[in-house]
């Protein structure tokens, strides 16, 4: 069965664009453009997966987050931060899993698309391996 | 006497008749008759013994009877009468005495007479002519009866000389002694009044010392009030020192020929040079009261520095000086010649990077352009659909690009305006085409209304319609519902054309008006707004208004809506040199 990813982003195109590209790879994918549709859509659809984008008007990415992990249908599932305030540093090798920041996984942009969704599919492992135990 | 009585009687009378004898005749005559003989010879010298002594006496010495018949005088007092004793002798004492044939009033022998006691006169006798002193005393039988009187006058010539001479000197004693009184009394007076006067004087001093006492406290007083003030003023002065010697800023003290009087220790390092070497210098610099001015010095070892330098006025040891005051900002300066170089270089690296991000943008834009105008083929509608994406966002990054020029541009100060003739209305009709596919995806109206009076002006088109389309895309990206609508009206005077564009949004509050048009000033700032914009936007607006000068400015109705307005002027009026 196809993995299915929520996409949270208020900028549309970014869901067309990031959607499109995560469905080439094989992925279910249902988008929200604000943090409230955010938590109805994955309290009642239950993706594997939730990819947020940090600043939004209104609720932004961390709230959402915080508010899942407070629902206990959704508190397990993983999430990736896309923001594009993280100053990239020379020094800094881009890990293949994005930054890891307080151990959430934060992807700055302009993404590397091939680099995204192996952490996505880094992401899913963990998950089911969790599961399995 | 011989008698032939026998009788003791008869004898007796005879002898107080002055007999010496009384002698009877038959007894032996001659023994008696010898006695007799014997007896009469005594008795006869006797008497002439004391007749003898009775003239011998010096005073003036009568006896007279009771009937004022002299019957004995002396020699003395028929001397001083110049005549005999016989001839005075039987006559009244006052005929001898006063010539008179009545006993003379003031007579002792009256008064002897009268009370048989001695009396004492003093007479002045005119006959006798000599100060008498008469004193009468009476001659009494055995019976106490008055049988005569002595009459005594002593010459008192002497004594009355004497007394005179007493009662003269008495006089003059007591005249003597009236004037010693006398002059003690006016002794006493004058130390009475010396005393007097000593005791004003007294009280005088007494009232002087106490008000010089008094006086003497007060100026203690002052002496102490003014040393104290006088410490207050060297604490203050010293405390003035202080802050002098220890101001970081130089400071340089004038006297009124701009002679150098003081520098402090700011000051010596400003100069590179000690105090010693710069007091007495002139002090060669503007002096210009009250003002800022920047002057160049040279430090003896450092080369040139720039100090900011205010002079005042000030009193300086009792005369009027001048006190400068030093900021050395000769880093200040350097640092700000090194920021405007780095300006500079920051603007030429802007301007160069957004005209280098232009190249590749304007590549990717025609690229997009001529797949979706399907010159390369026909487009499903999947391609076009994201085909569209990417041209609305290289679009979205054209403007990120011009705002950061725009913004390099406002930085400099460096902005160009290319007046033309030109058409607002037309411009408006461009905006509504390019604008309506954004406001219909939100599902808005943009409704235009133009005013077909107002006339052909001069303004900078490009400009004109950057600031235009930066409101309305405002205007449709803040609001959810309802229409967005851009109207040109004449002014309220006859000189401008009004350009209006409102929108049924949320609004804006009073206290945020002001700073739209702030750069980077985004409403609703912080983490929550992403806008999709660089903040600079109406900044950029107001200054390409500016350049027109001309006014851009904002209503709302928090709830109703917000309407952006500007005016563009139709004379043009003469450029001002500052913005």
């Amino acid at each position: 069965m196809s993995q299915k990813i929520l996409i949270v982003d208020d900028e549309q195109d970014t869901l067309s664009v990031l959607g499109k590209g995560l469905t080439a790879e094989g992925y279910l994918i249902i988008k929200a453009d604000n943090g409230g549709d955010a938590l109805v859509l994955a309290t009642s659809e239950r993706p594997d997966l939730i990819i947020l984008d940090v600043l939004m008007p209104g609720m932004n990415g961390g709230e959402v987050a915080r508010r899942l992990k407070g629902i206990p249908e959704t508190e397990d599932i993983p999430v990736i931060f896309l923001t594009g305030m993280f100053p990239k540093r020379e020094e800094e090798e881009e890990e293949e899993e994005g930054h890891t920041v307080a151990g959430h996984v934060l992807f700055n942009r302009p993404y590397d698309i091939l680099k995204l969704v192996t952490a996505i599919r880094k992401l899913l492992q963990e998950k089911n391996r969790i599961l399995l135990e | 006497m011989l008698s032939g009585l026998d009788d003791e009687g008869t004898g007796l009378l005879a002898i107080e008749n002055g007999a010496t004898d009384y002698l009877i005749k038959d007894q032996s005559l001659d023994k008696i008759l010898i006695r007799t003989v014997l007896y009469a010879l005594a008795r006869k010298k006797e008497t002439e013994n004391w007749w003898r002594t009775f003239d011998a006496i010096s005073d003036l010495v009568f006896i007279q009877d009771k009937d004022f018949t002299i019957t004995k005088a002396n020699k003395a007092f028929a001397e001083a009468l110049n005549s005999k004793p016989q001839d005075i002798i039987g006559k009244k004492c006052y005929e001898v005495l006063h010539n008179t044939s009545t006993p003379w009033p003031g007579c002792p022998y009256q008064k002897t007479h009268a009370d048989l006691k001695s009396h004492t006169e003093e007479i002045n006798d005119p006959l006798i002519n000599i100060p008498l002193l008469v004193t009468t005393s009476p001659i009494l039988d055995d019976n106490g009866n008055l049988i005569g009187g002595v009459h005594i006058a002593k010459d008192v010539t002497e004594q009355k000389k004497a007394e005179k001479l007493i009662l003269d000197t008495n006089l003059q004693l007591r005249e003597t002694s009236q004037k010693l009184l006398n002059a003690k009394q006016e002794l006493e007076k004058k130390n009475k009044a010396l005393e007097k006067a000593h005791k004003e004087l007294e009280t005088r001093v007494e009232e002087r010392t106490a008000e010089l006492s008094k006086a003497n406290e007060l100026l203690k007083k002052e002496i102490a009030e003014r040393k104290q003030m006088e410490s207050y003023l060297r604490a203050s002065e010293a405390n003035l020192r202080k802050v002098i010697v220890g101001n970081p800023d130089g400071i340089v003290i004038v006297d009124k020929n701009g002679i150098v009087r003081f520098v402090n220790p700011a000051a010596e390092s400003l100069f590179g040079r000690e105090d010693k070497e710069l007091l007495g210098e002139t002090f060669g610099f503007p002096m210009v009261l009250d003002e800022t001015t920047e002057v160049e010095t040279i430090h003896k070892t450092k080369g040139i520095v720039i100090v900011e330098m205010r002079m005042v006025e000030i009193d300086w040891e009792g005369e009027i000086s001048y006190l400068a005051s030093l900021h050395n900002i000769t880093e200040r300066k350097e640092a700000e010649e090194k920021m405007k170089k780095a300006m500079e270089i920051k603007s030429e690296f802007i301007s160069m990077a957004s005209h280098e991000l232009r190249t590749p943008l304007t590549a990717i834009k025609e690229g997009v352009r001529l797949v979706i105008q399907e010159q390369t083929g026909k487009l499903n509608d999947e391609q076009k659909e994201f085909l569209g994406i990417v041209k609305r966002n290289v679009e979205r990054l054209a403007r990120l690009i011009n705002d950061i020029l725009d913004f390099q541009k406002l930085e400099s100060g460096k902005m160009d305006v290319d007046m033309q003739k030109n058409d607002v209305n037309e411009i408006v009709k461009e905006i509504k085409e390019t604008m309506t596919p954004l406001s219909s995806e939100k599902g808005l109206n943009l409704i235009i209304e133009l005013d077909d009076s107002i006339p052909i002006i001069k303004f900078d088109k490009d400009k004109i319609t950057q600031v235009l389309t930066n409101i309305v895309n405002n205007a449709i990206k803040f609001t959810e519902q309802g229409s967005v609508t851009i109207s040109t009206t004449k002014g309220d005077n006859d000189n401008i054309i009004q350009v209006s564009v409102s929108d049924t949004g949320p609004g804006i509050k009073n206290e945020d008006l002001p700073k739209l048009f702030n750069e980077f000033e985004q409403l609703a700032g912080g983490n929550e707004r992403k806008t999709g914009g660089s903040g600079l936007g109406l900044a950029i607006s107001r200054k390409i208004i500016k350049k027109h000068n001309a006014t851009i400015w904002a209503e709302s109705e928090p709830g109703k809506g917000t309407t952006f307005h500007f005016v563009l002027p139709i004379k043009e009026r003469r450029r001002k040199p500052r913005d």
